[in-house]
């Protein structure tokens, strides 16, 4: 079995990558890729041993982005057991930390300051933190290095070196160009050919940036005659990304002795654009002879998507490469017209059974690290107090949530909204809410918010305590029967008593409703509370968080609270007479 | 069109503000940290693919019958990658015979979405505006007031909430006897049911976040340093679905008095927290009519010794004129000369 390398770019990763945005990104998305990618190894007997990423891994530089490729690039390597220092990462321009580079700036007085691409460590702080992060002690970025990386393999007697072709961006339109740090380049170059033991093997360059891109100028690297010359032409191919082409395929491009192999972006939405990976891998028996296989990702009905490796009759799918020597390579194209070489995720049998279980995985896993941060907020905030609370004479508990300052904190308000957000989507996959009701004032704070989210939905708000002629005109119309799948908001539940009221009015009869609520801080389980009621079902944000309610149930006068009248009366506020 | 947030029409013609549409589309992100263009709230620059190609669909759509759009870019600085997006829009209203306006586009988005190409290619009209560095592109469009886009906007604006409130908004008061203060009100005006037809609400309240900035009420985000923190205070149901978005939108924390228990305790306690460090605190409301409710929120805020700047909300009724103790921004202003048609009404036993 042959080793392959997989040649992948322009991620643009973008964080909580289930929401919508710029990128197709999701678990679906990501296992269709690896059924794609085993499908390709399988069919040409070829075992994956190297993974090159050329750039723009995540969308704006931001921390939060990395961690969602470092979830992706670990699963991959894990599947595909690569090792890390096989594994060759180079960033591009969207890896540029382009908020705080401008944030630096503006903080500067005019004449202090330099231009501001030289700020290298600024403007890849997220790349270095999430570089360090993927591969530990294994390897270091240099901020202002033109070299990022070099595999070396004896067994296959192979150099990889990383280049980072994004020294001058910044976040200035002026910046945007390709461009190589030479002195460092030139001093790596030196101590690569010192070494006569390197003299036979062959040599690929990665980078972001194509070198020569001839249709479109300000992708290219400016100073690539530079380069070119430190370079020689002891490395006559070089893969790269940045461009994201309608076609992954026909993108080699040869310029004099030297082939520019550019892959189109992995997961982006767009009209013009192909996401596509390529395969290359060395041919048998033929020395310093590559063959590279393009994949594209196509979506025919948008229904049954799959990686389809080319096999047009009319055009190339696989090319074969010379590293060594460039002259032969023209004459090396190589048609395969073999039709039956799809990799059609929508005919894998497995296919099925595989989404469901490695989705609701992956999304319980990222949804229980937010809770996680909810809970550490209540903890470090001491938002929970314990005492002993008599909200109404049905309603007596021994500790509260500070709810209130989690509503009004506008991280924590936007964590939750988010976690109701991610709950939505595991909740509703068949069906789709048609209205949701802010319960209270809690309730509508989160209800506002969600209401955005989902601008199809109808929105209203409600009090805590609905009275019969509270109705307002838009209740009416829920009555008349325009809404089946009704979500409520509310803020805590212990249990489903502080809600039957609600629940109970006409308007919600032979609905489907659908309750969620920030905590659920009740001892039954809470999928049973409200199984009295045949059209209500229950969702809790988080459920860690259990509080025991008053026991004197059936004698309240025993309660040391009403004993001996500490019940607490702010009566400034009210005009209610509960 | 339930999936905009922006669209507002009259006639044939139909506004969208690109700025607005994507900081609601922002919304679906989740930002740990306020750091991204995208967490920016109001303050974000950069228009998405995502916002683009939302309202292309809505465009697309056989109910589309719009004869001129109006694209505004105010605030948008710059558009990566979605040039080809854009691209896809600019060939619909061609294709549909439709007249587009492109207005107060930056130079920095002229280049990104690559517009020079469809002037050239089209034969668009455009018009430079040197000194406040933005371009207009007119196709097919004869008579275009483009001066005074605000006021334009602001106008058309307040004629469809005016119709609106005419027509569902205004309301007859079964009880009369306003609680808050010592005056009747045969009708009212029924702010829930602006915000539960939706298609004026979330502009009117990022209008009214626009507003709040250029009074000075509401900070640039990147003007607060060494000023006091400012929360949004609220009270009533409508009061919070307003500054709930008000809050994302201007990346402020709020505070709320709701209703009255034993947890007033702990709302206390919090409250004192927050005017222990002597914040500002500008009052969200959904109507405000005599201004009780303001005067009670201000005496118990300045009973804590933090101070009240201001007063937002939706409907400001000046019932009386003379010199305001609270600086109000307000989205509609009721007016004696524009309460003709509204028929608005305050009573006394006096008439």
């Amino acid at each position: 079995m042959k080793n392959a390398i997989l040649h992948i770019s322009d991620l643009h990763f973008v964080a909580n990558y289930e929401l919508k945005g710029n990128s197709k990104y999701d678990d679906s998305y990501k296992l269709r890729f690896i059924s794609g990618l085993e499908n390709g190894l399988s069919k040409n007997s070829l075992k994956l041993k190297y993974i090159l990423i050329s750039g723009d891994i995540a969308n704006e530089g931001e921390e939060r982005e990395y961690n969602e490729v470092l979830i992706f690039l670990n699963e991959l390597k894990q599947k595909f057991n690569i090792k890390k220092e096989n594994i060759l990462i180079c960033p591009g321009n969207h890896d540029i930390t382009w908020s705080a580079l401008r944030k630096t700036l503006d903080g500067m007085p005019e004449a202090n300051r330099k231009e501001a691409y030289l700020y290298h460590d600024i403007k890849f702080q997220s790349f270095k933190k999430f570089y360090h992060d993927f591969f530990e002690t294994k390897k270091d970025f240099i901020c202002d290095s033109a070299i990022v990386d070099t595999i070396i393999d004896d067994e296959d007697k192979l150099i990889i070196l990383g280049i980072n072709s994004c020294f001058k961006e910044s976040f200035q339109k002026k910046d945007h160009i390709g461009f190589i740090e030479t002195k460092s380049l030139e001093n790596k170059i030196k101590d690569i050919f010192s070494n006569i033991k390197f003299n036979d093997y062959d040599k690929l360059l990665v980078m972001h940036h194509n070198p020569e891109d001839f249709k479109n100028e300000s992708a290219n690297v400016k100073n690539w005659e530079d380069v070119s010359l430190i370079l020689n032409s002891n490395f006559p191919t070089t893969f790269c990304g940045h461009i994201h082409s309608s076609r992954s395929k026909g993108e080699i491009k040869t310029a004099g002795n030297k082939y520019y192999v550019s892959v189109s972006s992995f997961c982006k939405i767009g009209k013009s654009i192909k996401n596509a990976f390529n395969i290359i891998h060395s041919i048998e028996n033929q020395k310093h002879k590559y063959k590279v296989l393009f994949y594209e990702y196509e979506e025919p009905d948008s229904k049954n998507p799959y990686w389809l490796h080319h096999n047009s009759s009319e055009e190339l799918d696989e090319v074969t490469l010379c590293i060594k020597h460039s002259d032969e390579v023209l004459n090396d194209l190589v048609l395969n017209q073999d039709k039956n070489d799809f990799t059609t995720l929508s005919n894998n049998e497995n296919y099925k059974d595989l989404i469901p279980e490695s989705i609701s995985k992956l999304e319980n896993n990222q949804y229980e690290e937010y809770v996680d941060m909810l809970m550490r907020l209540i903890q470090e905030n001491k938002l929970f107090k314990t005492g002993h609370f008599h909200w109404s004479k049905s309603f007596r508990s021994h500790g509260i949530i500070d709810i209130n300052y989690l509503i009004s904190n506008k991280e924590s308000i936007n964590l939750i909204s988010h976690l109701f957000y991610l709950k939505f989507l595991q909740v509703f996959i068949d069906i789709k809410p048609d209205l949701i009701i802010g319960i209270g004032i809690e309730g509508n704070v989160l209800g506002a918010r969600l209401s955005i989210l989902f601008p199809e939905c109808d929105y209203s708000f409600i009090p805590d305590y609905l009275k019969d002629n509270d109705f307002s005109n838009f209740e009416h119309t829920i009555k008349e029967g325009k809404y089946k799948n009704i979500v409520l908001i509310k803020d805590l539940l212990f249990k489903a008593d502080s809600l039957k009221d609600t629940i109970k009015k006409e308007m919600f009869n032979n609905k489907n409703i659908f309750v969620f609520s920030l905590f659920y801080c009740g001892g039954e389980n809470e999928s049973e509370i409200f199984s009295s009621y045949n059209n209500v079902t229950h969702h809790s944000i988080c459920n860690k968080i259990k509080i025991n309610l008053c026991q004197h149930n059936d004698n309240i006068e025993n309660c040391t609270i009403i004993k001996h009248s500490l019940d607490l009366f702010y009566p400034l506020f009210s005009t209610d007479e509960k | 069109m339930k999936n905009l947030f922006s669209a507002i029409s009259e006639n044939e013609t139909i506004y969208f503000s690109l700025h607005c549409e994507q900081v609601f589309q922002n919304f679906n992100y989740y930002e740990s940290n306020i750091s991204s263009d995208s967490g920016l709230g109001y303050f974000a620059t950069e228009l998405k693919i995502d916002t683009i190609e939302r309202v292309r669909q809505a465009i697309e759509t056989k109910e589309f019958s719009y004869k001129h759009i109006v694209f505004d870019f105010y605030r948008i600085n710059e558009s990566r990658n979605a040039s080809s997006e854009f691209d896809l829009i600019l060939n619909l209203v061609i294709e549909r015979e439709i007249s587009i306006s492109l207005i107060r586009v930056s130079e920095k988005l002229y280049g990104d979405l690559k517009l020079k190409s469809f002037k050239q290619k089209n034969n668009a009209f455009i018009k430079e505006h040197d000194t406040n560095s933005y371009t207009d592109i007119f196709y097919k469009c004869s008579k275009i007031d483009t001066q005074e886009y605000d006021s334009f906007i602001k106008t058309l604006f307040q004629r469809l909430f005016i119709k609106r409130l005419k027509e569902k908004y205004l309301e007859p008061n079964e009880k009369i006897f306003s609680n808050s203060s010592n005056v009747y009100l045969p009708n009212y005006i029924n702010i829930k049911r602006f915000i539960e037809e939706k298609d004026l609400t979330y502009f009117g309240i990022y209008l009214l976040c626009k507003k709040a900035i250029s009074d000075n009420l509401i900070k640039e985000y990147y003007n607060r340093k060494d000023i006091k923190k400012t929360l949004l205070f609220f009270q009533s149901l409508n009061g919070a679905y307003i500054a709930s978005i008000l809050s994302k939108l201007a990346l402020l924390d709020m505070a709320y008095i709701d209703h009255i228990g034993p947890i007033n305790k702990i709302y206390r306690t919090i409250l004192r927290n927050n005017f222990d460090n002597q914040n500002n605190y500008l009052i969200v409301s959904d109507v405000i009519c005599m201004g009780t409710e303001i005067e009670i929120a201000k005496s118990l805020i300045q009973y804590e010794n933090s101070i009240v700047i201001g007063n937002i909300s939706i409907v400001k009724i000046e019932a009386i004129k003379g010199k305001q103790e609270i600086e109000t921004c307000s989205l509609f202003k009721l007016t004696k000369e524009n309460n003709g048609d509204i028929k608005y009404k305050i009573e006394t036993e006096f008439k």
